[in-house]
């Protein structure tokens, strides 16, 4: 190959990279509504996966269609997933309005947090925070909280269900993460999110979540005491620094305890 | 098809695989090889990719100045990898999931870089196509194949379809839970080493 000029050699590149990123720009461009609107259905997906309104087939797996989705995000139905907002400082649940406007407002504020109380390490503590809230029979059965902390190598993202007064977990998912397949992965473990459902969330009003390495002592099993996923002691961890986060005063905390008074 | 394009093609099946002989592309067999379906979706990423890079690389073979060739090459498989995501992304989102991070690795998979550093940069874009599906074929060859036995024996079911009724449901089978580990897929790609070269003898490196 004959030895090129300079110029010759950046305009190469420059043309290059010009036309890889217009291909991948429009790729990107083109498929996006699609995206969006599958990462939403997913969403939905795992939120009607731990609201109990569905439950396990004869083969024991939990299959939800989008029909589901729409069946229990319906408005009207007795058996349905309602969105809502809750301030998360003062616990009291806000209408979508006012949080879709304050949000337009005030695009990526966060709110103050020492770094110490940041125990989840989540990158920014938002002022409204999503709650689903389950209603079986036109009667609240459970809340929904969506949770966020960081694992390993990646943020965990999933939804803890709680019963309606707030006192026992009745479901854990995690709908994105990037933990180590197999290992960290494990969150999405059927058997492993089954140990969750029973778990009193907390003691004396403070969350006692806790996974322990190896097996939890058995006989007791609500204590909030969960095992430990093997080879991902630092998964496990971050799971535990989430909940006790999202279930503490800088998360949830003020709205868990309305339901407890409530009720 | 001309004897030459038939070996093309075919070679890297068996003669010169580029997982069995060559050992490359061995981080992403261990990884997506828990499920036939995983792994053939990979598969079929993995081919579309270094088809699609070889043709592009051997079209400006002539053009791309040698100093540079190397990140020209990437260049052009990283686009065609995020592409390959993002498809994913919108129309197997479920299976995108899984796949995780494995498909945007497919960037630093060597097969698709040394195919196109080895082949396409030194053949017409026909002829790299075919290297380029060969290879790719053959990557798939070795992946079904392990993804065959781990997900049969680490969880008795072939495609999410129960074949073998386990212990846990009230059946038969124990699951061999080391087939879903990783180690199981190098003992698997290590057998199968072992028996291509059995039957190929002349892959047998000399001492």
């Amino acid at each position: 190959m004959a030895q090129r000029s300079n110029g010759y050699i950046l305009g190469f590149a420059t043309a290059v990279c010009v036309v890889c990123s217009v291909f991948v720009s429009g790729a990107a461009l083109s498929l996006k509504d699609k995206q969006v609107a599958n990462a939403e259905l997913d969403l939905k997906k795992n939120v009607i996966s731990v609201s109990g309104l569905k439950s396990a087939g004869a083969d024991g797996q939990l299959v939800i269609t989008p029909e589901d989705v729409d069946t229990y995000f319906k408005k009207d139905a007795a058996d349905r997933v309602e969105l809502g907002y809750v301030e998360l400082k003062s616990g009291k649940l806000t209408d979508t309005d006012t949080v879709t406007t304050y949000r337009s407002a005030n695009k990526g504020k966060c709110e103050d947090l020492p770094a110490k109380e940041n125990i989840a390490k989540v990158s920014c503590l938002p002022k409204y925070k999503e709650v689903f809230t389950v209603y079986k029979n036109n009667s609240v059965d459970r809340i929904i909280l969506n949770v966020e902390g960081k694992g390993l190598w990646s943020t965990l993202y999933g939804f803890l269900a709680l019963s309606k007064d707030g006192s026992t977990i009745n479901g854990l998912t995690f709908y994105k993460h990037a933990e180590t397949p197999g290992l960290g992965g494990e969150v999405d473990n059927p058997k492993w999110k089954k140990l969750w459902e029973g778990e009193q969330a907390f003691k004396s009003g403070k969350p006692q979540i806790d996974i322990v390495k190896g097996a939890a002592p058995s006989g007791v099993s609500t204590d909030g005491k969960i095992d430990g996923l093997s080879g991902a002691t630092l998964t496990s961890n971050g799971v535990e620094y989430l909940l006790n986060f999202w279930l503490g005063d800088n998360g949830y905390g003020p709205y868990v305890k309305t339901l407890s008074k409530g009720s | 098809m001309s004897q030459s394009n038939k070996e093309v093609l075919l070679d890297p099946l068996f003669n010169n695989n580029p997982i069995a002989l060559q050992v490359l592309g061995i981080c992403s067999a261990l990884a997506v090889t828990t499920k036939m379906e995983t792994a053939l979706v990979m598969s079929i990423a993995l081919t579309a990719v270094v088809t699609c890079s070889n043709v592009a690389v051997s079209v400006i073979r002539q053009y791309i100045p040698a100093s540079i060739r190397i990140i020209v090459q990437l260049t052009i498989i990283a686009s065609l990898v995020i592409v390959t995501d993002q498809i994913l992304k919108a129309f197997l989102f479920d299976i995108s999931k899984q796949l995780s991070v494995f498909v945007g690795l497919i960037i630093t998979n060597c097969i698709v870089m040394g195919r196109a550093e080895a082949f396409a940069m030194q053949n017409g874009p026909a002829m790299s196509a075919l290297d380029g599906l060969g290879n790719g074929l053959g990557y798939s060859l070795v992946l079904v194949v392990v993804a065959f036995f781990r997900e049969l024996f680490g969880n008795g079911s072939l495609f999410g379809v129960q074949l073998f009724e386990k212990v846990t449901e009230g059946g038969w089978y124990t699951p061999n839970g080391l087939m879903l580990l990783s180690p199981s897929a190098f003992f698997l790609i290590g057998l199968g080493i072992w028996a291509l070269r059995t039957w190929k003898t002349d892959q047998i490196e000399a001492e």
